[in-house]
């Protein structure tokens, strides 16, 4: 199981929508894909499922040119890019089997497909009445019916209601159990914080970063809090607090501390307030270290 | 994987299409009126004794090119841009599955769509020829061959335009133009210039009638001169069969390595 972007580049005219794109992702795992509108993301996932030719470079899948021999690169990968429409005139049930039947995969799945995504109950309606958020369901549907090792996702989640959201992220965690390589594009940072293992980000057309969740979580920490009390906090007393660089009142109850460095500083913090009687009824990291991350990298891109 | 049997599977869910949609229907339901008016005319105004078998039947072959045009626009010409257009193409296209085999699977399904409305047509006038003449005259038969080649060869050249374009819609009008206007203006300024329009698909197409006249082989006026005023020529051409046949093979030929290239390297951007 890999996906491998070899010099990858995408060019429109004189603009680049990826440039020499240099990514090696291999074994069991989640990655997410980052980055701002515009800034390569779909692109690239164009790329590894043939719907865009190179400019110049390889996307390879499985140690297959997906350029020029689709049929090997493609047979172990289901997708999931921008939200598809599907041929109106099918119903959930036949428009699986299609796939199936194209990919001369066991039809077998469909119903277990169906079910995960929580459309088994619709499967004999036509799919051309369907609401966006249904139709991201049977897509979701349509890349695991065939049991791929390799899954390709373009902000799987797009067009969702939160609980269809919360439940996709769960079908995606499952999948994670089943030894697959999972690519999936995103800008929503707490999902791919949740659900990922590991992190690409991209800005115009560049990689700027690809490392673990964890890796990233030790770089990019944050050293500030939000606290929420029952009363109203006295800003004066805690910036005696020992390591405390500024203290920020968000509203009477709710304040946001910056502090010098480390967990245990953290830590200390938190006694300290209780110490002096504040009753802390809400005690955070302020910013995920994604975000932190993130907002680095990014903002850096566009200067 | 197969490219043959994923190609048939392509043909059959788009002949699906072609079902539920009721397109198939709608077109058939065309070609049973047209066929009708024809019968009623004929019962009417027409004495089938005061004609030879040969002229009955070439009024019955008239609208077919015609018939073909339609089935052509009905079931090639939003086949591809189609799925542009609609976003189809996002679930069919990252498959393992080769560009030409879903042109080609595709393209299978419009002709057998296709192929069933012309045929019917051509069962209801076979049926009335034999009615009127009781024989059937051996016309009838190469003229009807010679349409089903003209409508693989409208077909592949409807495939081309729809894989130039990616609004189904666009492609449908601009094809429908392009067959009901830009030929036959193209043969009106070849009968004022006295060019022989060699290269238009209707003229090719038109030894779908010609074939009555003669024996078969061409043995009948290929270029006529008329005058029209003191200084003016009309020139009417009739292709020899052979050339019809050459003029659409080649339509076919063209258009098919065209459009299979255009839809193999076009982007889902």
């Amino acid at each position: 199981m890999d996906i491998e972007a070899i010099n990858l580049t995408k060019k429109y005219g004189s603009f680049y929508a990826l440039k020499d794109l240099n990514l090696k992702i291999s074994g069991s795992k989640c990655v997410g894909y980052l980055g701002p509108n515009g800034a390569g993301k779909t692109t690239t996932l164009k790329l590894f499922t043939h719907l865009l030719n190179p400019t110049r470079g390889e996307a390879i899948i499985n140690g297959y040119n997906v350029n020029k021999e689709i049929k090997k690169a493609l047979r172990d990968v289901g997708t999931l890019i921008e939200t598809p429409d599907f041929y109106p005139y099918l119903t959930p049930i036949e428009t699986l089997e299609m796939l199936c039947r194209i990919r001369f995969a066991d039809r077998c799945e469909i119903k277990n497909a169906l079910e995960e995504v929580g459309m088994y109950e619709w499967r004999n309606k036509k799919i051309g009445k369907f609401s966006k958020g249904m139709k991201q369901r049977i897509a979701i549907a349509a890349a695991l019916v065939t049991n791929p090792s390799v899954i390709i996702l373009d902000e799987p989640t797009t067009g969702m209601d939160p609980k269809g959201m919360v439940e996709i992220r769960y079908v995606i965690k499952n999948l994670k159990k089943e030894k697959r390589l999972i690519f999936m594009s995103s800008h929503l940072l707490p999902e791919v914080t949740e659900v990922c293992d590991e992190v690409a980000m991209i800005n115009c057309g560049t990689l700027l970063l690809y490392d673990s969740i964890h890796s990233i979580m030790e770089k990019f920490r944050g050293h500030a809090v939000e606290v929420a009390a029952m009363n109203e906090i006295s800003v004066d007393r805690i910036m005696n607090i020992k390591g405390v660089k500024s203290v920020e009142k968000i509203t009477p109850t709710k304040i946001r501390i910056d502090f010098e460095d480390g967990a245990e500083m953290q830590h200390k913090i938190l006694q300290s307030l209780l110490k002096m009687g504040i009753k802390v009824v809400e005690y955070r990291s302020a910013g995920i270290a994604l975000e932190k991350a993130y907002i680095e990298l990014i903002g850096g891109g566009k200067k | 994987m197969n490219d043959l049997a994923q190609m048939i599977i392509i043909s059959r869910y788009q002949f699906r299409n072609y079902l539920r949609a009721k397109r198939l229907l709608i077109l058939f339901l065309i070609t049973i009126i047209i066929a009708a008016i024809y019968l009623i005319v004929v019962s009417i105004y027409v004495n089938p004794e005061d004609m030879t078998v040969k002229n009955f039947s070439r009024n019955w072959a008239s609208p077919v090119s015609f018939l073909v045009i339609l089935a052509s626009l009905f079931f090639g010409g939003d086949a591809i841009a189609g799925e542009y257009q609609n976003r189809t193409g996002y679930f069919l296209f990252p498959n393992p599955i080769k560009r030409y085999t879903i042109i080609w699977g595709k393209f299978l399904a419009s002709f057998l769509a296709s192929l069933i409305v012309v045929l019917s047509y051509w069962v209801i006038a076979i049926v009335d020829i034999f009615y009127y003449y009781s024989t059937i005259p051996n016309a009838v038969w190469y003229s009807l061959s010679l349409s089903i080649l003209f409508l693989i060869s409208l077909l592949s050249l409807t495939y081309l335009f729809s894989s130039l374009f990616k609004s189904g819609a666009i492609a449908i009008t601009i094809v429908a133009i392009i067959y009901f206007f830009v030929f036959n203006i193209v043969d009106s300024i070849s009968m004022l210039s006295g060019v022989e329009p060699w290269f238009s698909i209707t003229y090719g197409a038109s030894v779908i009638t010609l074939v009555f006249d003669g024996n078969y082989i061409g043995d009948y006026t290929h270029k006529q001169v008329m005058q029209a005023g003191k200084h003016m020529n009309f020139t009417t051409y009739n292709p020899y069969i052979w050339e019809g046949i050459a003029i659409m093979v080649l339509y076919f030929v063209i258009s098919a390595i065209l459009a299979s290239i255009i839809f193999r390297y076009k982007e889902m951007k």
